[in-house]
């Protein structure tokens, strides 16, 4: 079994008073990758904020696990997270470039400026999103898509143990999602990254999806050929309770 | 023009309005793109209440204008994530009360109208040696904080979430960021006045704005316009015999507008 990064034991989430998450049980691992569908408002967001801990549960507990085995409240090692309402602010005049190497400025002792071994680090995550082109331009200016390309390689530029994507094929061509599929596996196969994200299109990704999960305030395991079968019946049929 | 230079009281007045509009117009890139125009104005109207109370307990003026909008910088800064006070109620309150308190100071105090007004105005031909030494001082240490932590206060002011996820002190480096503000609108006070130095924290960078398209090209368009304003400003005070912080003020404006007409 690949190591424990992060297990949820009978989380609860509430967000102004209402119940969003109510007992997950929920582990990851490195090295996999973890496929959440649902119905919009039923909680796939909240539980990737949990994971990322962003978001506090009021009930059960998330414990990360450290590199040496043991367990903590906070995550301990670097965590990725796409948003899938970006918070950057793009009227700032940063390059794609600068924008991608931010994250490396952090760590347990944060940097005033990034050293030559760090900028190489943003070029290789600039070509492996396939925007080496786009360095040198106003992240602001980029269109929807080249935009997210350009946060998920500021997501893998800290080379993380967990990367969490909330919808991260959201304006994303055709070509750029299975781009992005094939960059998954090779994180998840080369660098033995662990990967959640949720989709309300598992049908492409479902031959990289490792364990796939049903998320409608409970989360409940699917079998990965089903996921498009049961979030499509879900979304028909289930009552999403926001 | 030229002979006004053999004038100490000149030179005083240049060298003052020239270290005040380069940490204006620096500090302008965070007031404009974190759209702190209103935490600047605020915390120049909290200060005029640390002014009135120096006044009345015979305390130098910059050390009172600098407490209370340090003070102010650090509780609103502190505060802002409160879910049940927005940040521009917040300082909407305190810059009112600690105003009214300013006030009520005065009134007990021997400050006379006219005191009052070069704090609230500026007269930046008053500006002693000692005065030009403390704004050189104050603006050496904002401008070295700023470049020392330049990114990471603007990946912090970028994107928060993120900044916060890659374990940078994000609190700290806000706080510090309204404390710098802060700073910038004490050392202020003489020159332009606290009820013009908003606009020298945000007419700079609101210029540089609409002509730049990094972040280098900014932070120098931004200082150009700051030096233009205050050295053209000064020059046109004098030619005219006009109010000087006023006629920076409006200098600065102009540009604005100019720069405006030309991006359209």
């Amino acid at each position: 079994m690949n190591p424990l990064l992060v297990s949820c034991r009978d989380v609860g989430v509430e967000l102004g008073g209402r119940r969003v998450l109510v007992e997950v049980d929920l582990d990851v691992h490195a090295g996999e990758i973890l496929a959440l569908v649902g119905p919009n408002g039923g909680g796939k967001t909240t539980l990737i904020r949990t994971l990322a801990g962003l978001l506090r549960p009021h009930r059960g507990e998330v414990r990360w696990t450290a590199a040496d085995g043991s367990a903590a409240d906070e995550p301990p090692y670097a965590i990725a997270y796409v948003s899938q309402r970006p918070q950057a602010d793009f009227r700032y005049p940063v390059t794609v470039r600068e924008a991608v190497g931010m994250p490396l400025l952090g760590g347990s002792r944060f940097k005033a400026r990034l050293s030559a071994a760090d900028w190489e680090r943003v070029d290789a995550a600039l070509e492996r999103l396939k925007i080496t082109s786009l360095a040198r331009r106003p992240i602001g200016r980029l269109s929807g898509g080249q935009q997210q390309r350009a946060l998920v390689a500021r997501a893998i530029v800290v080379q993380p143990r967990l990367l969490l994507l909330d919808e991260p094929t959201t304006g994303i061509d055709c070509v750029g999602q299975e781009e992005l599929i094939e960059l998954l596996r090779e994180l998840r196969e080369h660098d033995r990254v662990g990967i959640v994200f949720s989709t309300h299109h598992p049908g492409d990704a479902v031959a990289a999806i490792d364990r796939g999960f049903l998320v409608d305030s409970r989360v409940r395991s699917v079998p990965t050929r089903e996921l498009d079968h049961e979030y499509h019946w879900h979304a028909r049929n289930g009552e999403a309770d926001a | 023009m030229i002979e006004l230079l053999s004038h100490p009281f000149v030179i005083r007045a240049t060298l003052a309005a020239v270290g005040v509009a380069l940490v204006c117009s620096a500090m302008s890139f965070f007031v404009v793109l974190r759209r702190m125009a209103f935490v600047g104005s605020g915390v120049a109207h909290i200060a005029f209440g640390g002014v009135a109370l120096a006044l009345l307990l015979d305390l130098p003026v910059v050390v009172g204008a600098t407490f209370a909008s340090v003070a102010a910088a650090v509780v609103i800064a502190g505060t802002r994530r409160s879910v049940t006070l927005a940040e521009d109620t917040m300082i909407g309150i305190l810059f009112a009360v600690v105003m009214a308190f300013g006030v009520v100071c005065a009134h007990y105090g021997r400050a006379t109208s006219v005191d009052l007004m070069v704090y609230l105005f500026g007269n930046v031909l008053t500006v002693t040696w000692t005065d030009v030494l403390l704004i050189g001082v104050l603006a050496a240490g904002v401008l070295a904080v700023l470049w020392a932590l330049f990114w990471p206060l603007v990946y912090v002011s970028f994107d928060e979430e993120s900044a916060g996820l890659a374990r940078l002190p994000t609190r700290a480096l806000t706080v510090l960021l309204f404390v710098l503000i802060a700073f910038t609108i004490a050392l202020s006070i003489r020159t332009v006045g606290l009820l013009l130095v908003s606009a020298l924290l945000v007419i700079p960078g609101a210029t540089a704005q609409r002509l730049a398209g990094n972040v280098q090209g900014f932070l120098a368009a931004s200082i150009a316009v700051g030096l233009a304003s205050a050295i053209g400003g000064l020059a046109l005070s004098f030619a005219a015999d006009l109010p000087s912080g006023a006629t920076i003020v409006l200098v600065a404006g102009a540009i604005f507008a100019a720069a405006s007409l030309v991006r359209r």
